[in-house]
């Protein structure tokens, strides 16, 4: 019997370490969850009761554990990890994006320093808070980013761009590295 | 140039990809006349002044957005789900 | 020379450096300019257009003339400015325009010649022969035109591009900008301090002068340590703000690594950032305009602040006795300084009548220097005091014809600046740039206690804007005194006087233009080229402004300003387009199955963003016909696999997902049974195609459709279009799954058998019948597939989750190998598709109707869609239109060509005669003929008939038979297998 076996999205090439910016590779099911009409409650109901969270109003990041909820655009919420799938599927479009996009965490001081060479969103502290997720550019590439501690930064790019996001990635991170080192 | 999304805040012009006047909310009947639906798709009035365009948040939310910006002074005025202004 | 005790360079940190292939020192803190006058260095260049010699005018980044080439490692940065580069150990630096050298110059003979040469001689000399443009004149002029050199080698330097946000963006730190940071700071505002220099205060850095009883620089000093301290502040040295732009934005050039040696790995030269301010303060301070008077460029003359900043700043003087010329108060203080440093003065040669000096110098008021000696170097100046000529021994002058506030950044919004007589310039339109105040020197403040105080105001005002509460606080007084000027701006005199240093541009030039009828500004600027090398003029527009006035009898403010423009600086394109060069130009995307083909081989083409095999070379194949063809053959006669996986795929889910898709598509969705596929056509609303896919029923209310490669992006945004704009009642939702699923077609006679080896559960014809689709397993995975055909083949589409495309797509060529299939590249996939007449974006151009197609019948009368009623239009139907046929060559061996237009047999090739064109071509070895699809005049009606297909580039024209698009297999029994 044949058996298929599984390929992270950067072809296991992290984790990395530059400077004191880490970055490394996450594997998680993701699926995208929009309520029909008139069922937003029962949805938000479903997600309360089994995963413990409160749905993500725009931009809100919840999590529990490993399992996470998240705003994910203005149709969508993603759910990450253990979900209530049959349960949800019931009351909104559920769709499995778990192997589309490449997820990577990148976490360390000057993480935020990294990132303003890579997208054009506001990024400072008091502006997007652990909790938060936004949805924006990481150079060419549409992104989700989503900040999950003061200094750790979930980004997710498109599955097939995951050479760019590493090579964007680690270009900007050595020249934070350098900047450090500089006289 | 910022827009100011209505979800996602004050954004870089980069995330959007612009669409023309907002007259294309206003679709036609099937069975207008082919004056209605020539003007429809084709003339617009390019006016100096207020304008209301479409842009697409398609970096950010994926939302329709019309925007009220001024093409004399550059100022965006106003930006509102396309959506809404439908219901 | 070095004066001691002045200056804040660090004299005990020595650093060699090469100017001119001679060694010399500097110190820490000095700049290339400081550290060359420091070594008695005056000749630093030749002018562009004379080729006069040229020295150190000012100490900024307005520079006109100290321009050399910098050497860095192994690249080379031409026309870097000596005053802006900081010295580090080890600088290489090479003077520009001088051949043979420096001292003597051969096209300093444009310098005799200059009677010749004033403004419009190109234009007037270069007309006739016409003959002689290409061959005598464009040579010559190219010789001599350009600034500096370019290296002509890769540039190795890294650039970057960075994003930066804030409340408060101040730029430049002076005394009103440090103020204004250090007020917005305290009111609990974010900031962003951004100035050109390495070291923050600005004029406080350069002159003698108290603030809050201390010296300018230890009060700069301490409120840039209360700054630094703040976590709301970010201070951005050797940044300037290059452009203001619309909601806030600014551009700023950080200078990272210009002043190293040798870099870190990975540290950029510069850095273009983005700042999005919600505020901004602009506290750029002013320049220093000269005066125009005979012979004002030589090596020695500068302003005569750039005088005070190498006495105060860094501890030279620029010559043993000096002059001074000016028609302010300001141009006092730097007579009163360099007495103070032990600087021998000769002379303090004011324009007004009545002047005191503040000092122990000589004044001679109302006088004016009316002429200079010295070949590259001054030696003396003679001036007109009293009705009679004195000529004075000097070694360096001072001028100052007043200051013109930095104006710039509120004029790159369309802002005019508007004339103010106190300081007789330009000061800043108020409201220019929204969001942009001014203070200090740039709003014409000329006091340093006025600017402290400005800086103070503004930044209170804004912090009460955004919502604060500031708390006052007493303001630091300066110690300087009023600013007063007497308008002055050219000497009336024998010989030239130079406005415009970088473009040697004279008075002369200025009244010729006039005299010639370009009053307007704009038209003497063209027609001199005053202001437009690249210090943009800044401290010679001004002037020639007045010198136009004056010749055209109008005043300053009636003649008007050229417009400024970003950017403020020259910036390098490298740093704009920084990110964007070699793999940052765009996203590379590649397939799941991209190492297994590598690994084979495969040479690769670019399909939009993403990377698809080509054909798939075998050993002794050495053309790539040989692949496609082989790879063609291959698929008609066993199995071959091929990676789709870049078609989009949008998952549709949502009571109302039939609705909105017979919306979308021209033909019925809703009718479309569970577990089975249709194809499906989607118009523009203006009627022609947008794009062609499947759509597949996975359950009642969940549907998946593709889209083709190219148009994946511009479908899902005009689906978010449709629904959110035109039909939000509908309830439906979808998104890209375009990634999640890897998807491979398996082609051919063989596809079933080849399935049913890896399958979980075997299939037939009865479970998946041509255009069913269902769940499958494979290999322990939940899979997706779809018996749908591209190649006119039995074929499938085999979909898992992309994390198992890798071992898949190996799996299946394993298996095909065993069956001698295998896989199959782009090439072959296009032969396939011709042979079977399916359609590509070459066919669906977006020129292209349902009706030209073939496919009118395909738009259902029983409901509306997008495009329906446009496609019935006139002009869009009807024998007028050009119609999809196919073509064969009525000779085998004759080639059709793309893009080839087609021609009655008889008539000329000519447009008036057009009958269609070529959109795709391959040779079939099903066939054994070139066979080609195009698009003809009523072609429909015209299959059996002959034409002429003319390619006017090649000059190539082949007669061809026209065909119906489907060449292979009309009736399609090979896709029912």
């Amino acid at each position: 019997m044949v058996e298929l076996s599984f390929l992270s999205a950067t072809g296991n090439k992290l984790p990395i370490k530059i400077g004191n910016v880490s970055a490394t590779e996450v594997n998680a099911t993701l699926h995208l969850v929009a309520p029909f009409h008139g069922k937003s409650t029962q949805a938000a109901t479903v997600v309360k009761r089994e995963m413990g969270l409160d749905w993500p109003g725009v931009h809100e990041l919840k999590h529990r554990g490993k399992s996470y909820v998240l705003w994910f655009d203005h149709s969508h919420i993603a759910v990450m990890g253990e979900a209530p799938l049959a349960k949800l599927a019931r009351v909104a479009a559920v769709t499995d994006v778990s192997d589309g996009w490449c997820i990577v965490d990148v976490y360390g001081s000057d993480v935020r320093d990294v990132l303003a060479r890579l997208t054009p969103l506001d990024i400072r502290e008091q502006h997007f808070k652990a909790g938060m997720t936004q949805r924006s550019m990481i150079m060419h590439m549409q992104a989700s980013i989503s900040c999950l501690e003061k200094s750790q930064f979930r980004l997710m790019v498109f599955r097939s761009m995951a050479r760019t996001l590493l090579h964007d990635l680690t270009t900007a991170m050595e020249s934070v590295a350098a900047r450090a080192q500089k006289v | 140039m910022r827009i100011e999304c209505p979800l996602c805040g004050s954004r870089d012009r980069r995330e959007f990809y612009y669409a023309g006047h907002a007259s294309a909310l206003e679709r036609p009947d099937p069975a207008a006349s082919a004056e209605i639906w020539d003007n429809y798709l084709h003339i617009r009035e390019n006016l100096a002044g207020v304008t209301n365009d479409l842009w697409h948040h398609e970096t950010g939310c994926g939302a329709w957005l019309v925007v009220t910006r001024d093409t004399v002074s550059h100022a965006v005025l106003l930006a509102r789900l396309a959506k809404r202004d439908k219901k | 020379m070095r004066i001691a005790g002045k200056g804040l360079i660090d004299r005990d940190s020595v650093l060699n450096f090469t100017f001119n292939n001679k060694l010399y020192q500097g110190f820490e803190g000095d700049t290339l300019a400081s550290a060359l006058l420091a070594n008695d260095q005056m000749l630093i260049g030749r002018s562009f257009k004379y080729h006069r010699p040229r020295g150190i005018m000012t100490a900024g980044s307005e520079e006109p003339n100290g321009l050399v080439t910098v050497q860095r490692g192994r690249t080379q940065e031409p026309n870097t400015r000596a005053t802006v580069q900081q010295l580090y150990e080890g600088l290489v630096a090479r003077p520009q325009n001088a051949w043979p050298s420096l001292k003597y110059d051969f096209l300093g003979i444009n310098d005799l010649l200059s009677p010749f040469l004033a403004a419009g001689f190109y234009y007037k000399t270069f007309m006739w022969p016409k003959a002689f443009w290409e061959r005598v004149y464009e040579p010559i002029i190219r010789r001599a035109a350009g600034l500096g050199e370019l290296a002509e080698a890769y540039d190795h330097d890294l650039y970057e591009k960075a994003f930066a946000h804030c409340d408060v963006l101040v730029i430049g730190a002076g005394p009103s900008g440090l103020m204004a940071a250090i007020t917005a700071a305290r009111a609990g505002l974010d900031v962003i301090l951004a100035d050109e220099s390495n070291r923050l205060g600005g004029r406080l850095l350069s002159e003698v002068e108290e603030v809050d009883g201390v010296t300018g620089r230890i009060w700069a000093d301490a409120i840039l340590v209360e700054l630094a301290r703040l976590s709301n502040v970010r201070i951005m040295t050797n940044t300037t703000v290059t452009g203001a732009y619309d909601q806030g934005t600014y551009g700023a050039l950080e200078r990272v690594a210009h002043h190293m040696h040798l870099s870190p790995e990975g540290l950029p030269l510069e850095t273009f950032w983005r700042i999005a301010a919600r505020k901004a303060v602009l506290c750029a301070g002013a320049l220093e305009r000269q005066i125009a008077f005979p012979n004002n460029d030589r090596p020695g003359i500068m302003t005569a602040s750039a005088m005070r900043t190498y006495l105060n700043r860094y501890g030279v003087s620029p010559g043993q006795k000096i002059a001074i010329f000016g028609n302010n108060s300001d141009a006092h203080r730097t007579a009163r300084d360099f007495v103070e440093a032990g600087v021998e003065v000769v002379a303090m040669i004011d324009c007004r009548q009545e002047v005191l000096a503040i000092g122990n110098y000589t004044v001679y008021a109302g006088a004016e220097v009316v002429g200079t000696s010295g070949r590259l170097g001054l030696k003396a100046v003679t001036i007109r005091h009293n009705g009679a000529l004195k000529t004075i021994e000097c070694d360096a002058l001072g001028v100052s014809g007043g200051w013109n506030p930095s104006v710039h950044l509120t004029c790159h919004m369309n802002g005019r600046p508007v004339w103010n007589k106190d300081i007789a310039s330009f000061v800043p339109q108020d409201g220019a740039v929204p969001g942009l105040s001014v203070a200090g020197a740039a709003a014409g403040e000329m006091s340093t206690t006025g600017a402290l105080a400005q800086g103070y105001a503004m930044a209170q005002a804004i912090a009460r804007d955004l919502g604060k509460r500031p708390k006052s606080f007493d303001l630091p007084l300066a110690s300087e005194g009023p600013y007063e000027i007497t308008p002055f701006w050219d000497v009336d005199g024998k010989g030239r006087a130079w406005l415009d240093f970088q473009n040697d541009v004279t008075t002369k030039d200025i009244k010729q233009a006039a005299q010639e009828n370009f009053r307007s500004v704009e038209h003497m600027k063209r027609y001199t080229t005053q202001g437009m090398a690249t210090d943009q003029g800044k401290n010679s527009n001004v002037n020639a402004l007045a010198v136009l006035a004056d010749a055209t009898g109008r005043g300053i403010p009636e003649t008007g300003t050229t417009t400024f423009r970003p950017p403020y600086i020259p910036v390098a394109m490298a740093a704009l387009g920084a990110g964007g060069h070699a793999k940052g130009f765009a996203p590379e995307r590649f397939l799941t199955s991209d190492a297994a083909t590598q690994e084979l081989k495969a040479p690769m083409i670019e399909a939009g963003l993403w990377y698809r095999p080509s054909y798939f070379p075998q050993l002794g194949e050495t053309h790539w016909r040989q692949s496609c063809d082989r790879e063609a053959k291959m698929v008609r006669k066993t199995v071959g696999i091929c990676d789709v996986s870049t078609l989009g795929k949008i998952d549709i889910q949502g009571p109302d997902a039939a609705e909105f898709l017979d919306f979308l598509y021209i033909n019925s969705v809703a009718s479309l049974k569970v577990g089975k596929v249709r194809y499906g056509l989607m118009l523009r609303e203006d009627g022609h195609v947008m794009d062609d896919g499947t759509c597949a029923r996975l359950g009642e209310h969940y549907y998946l459709i593709t889209t083709t490669t190219a148009a994946a992006g511009q479908v899902m945004r005009h689906m978010d279009f449709v629904h959110q704009a035109l039909r939000s009642d509908l309830d439906v939702s979808f998104t890209s799954v375009t990634e999640h699923w890897a998807q491979f077609a398996v082609a051919g006679p063989a596809a079933r058998d080849l399935l049913n080896g890896i399958l979980t559960h075997t299939i037939t014809d009865k479970t998946f019948p041509f255009m069913g689709c269902g769940a499958v397993q494979v290999g322990g995975v939940d899979g997706r597939l779809f018996r749908i055909s591209f190649s006119g083949e039995h074929a499938y589409e085999l979909a898992v989750p992309a994390g198992y495309g890798d071992s898949l797509f190996r799996l299946l060529l394993d298996q095909a190998a065993g069956m001698g299939g295998g896989p199959y590249g782009m090439e072959a996939l296009n032969v396939l598709r011709i042979e079977k007449g399916f359609i590509t974006h070459a066919e669906i151009d977006g020129r292209t109707t349902a009706f030209d197609i073939g496919m009118a019948q395909m738009i259902s009368d029983k409901k509306d869609c997008i495009g329906k009623t446009m496609a019935a239009r006139p002009g869009l139907i009807g024998p007028e239109r050009d119609q999809l046929v196919g073509l064969k060559p009525v000779d085998a061996i004759k080639k059709i060509i793309p893009g080839a237009h087609l021609f009655e047999t008889g008539a000329e090739p000519i447009r008036q005669n057009d009958q269609g064109y070529v959109t795709s071509m391959c040779y079939s070895p099903t066939i054994k003929s070139f066979i080609a699809q195009a698009f003809l005049r009523d072609g429909r009606n015209r299959i059996g008939q002959t034409i002429k297909m003319v390619e006017h580039l090649s000059g190539v024209s082949t007669l061809c038979e026209v065909c119906d698009p489907v060449f292979f297999d009309p009736e399609g029994g090979r896709l029912r297998g």
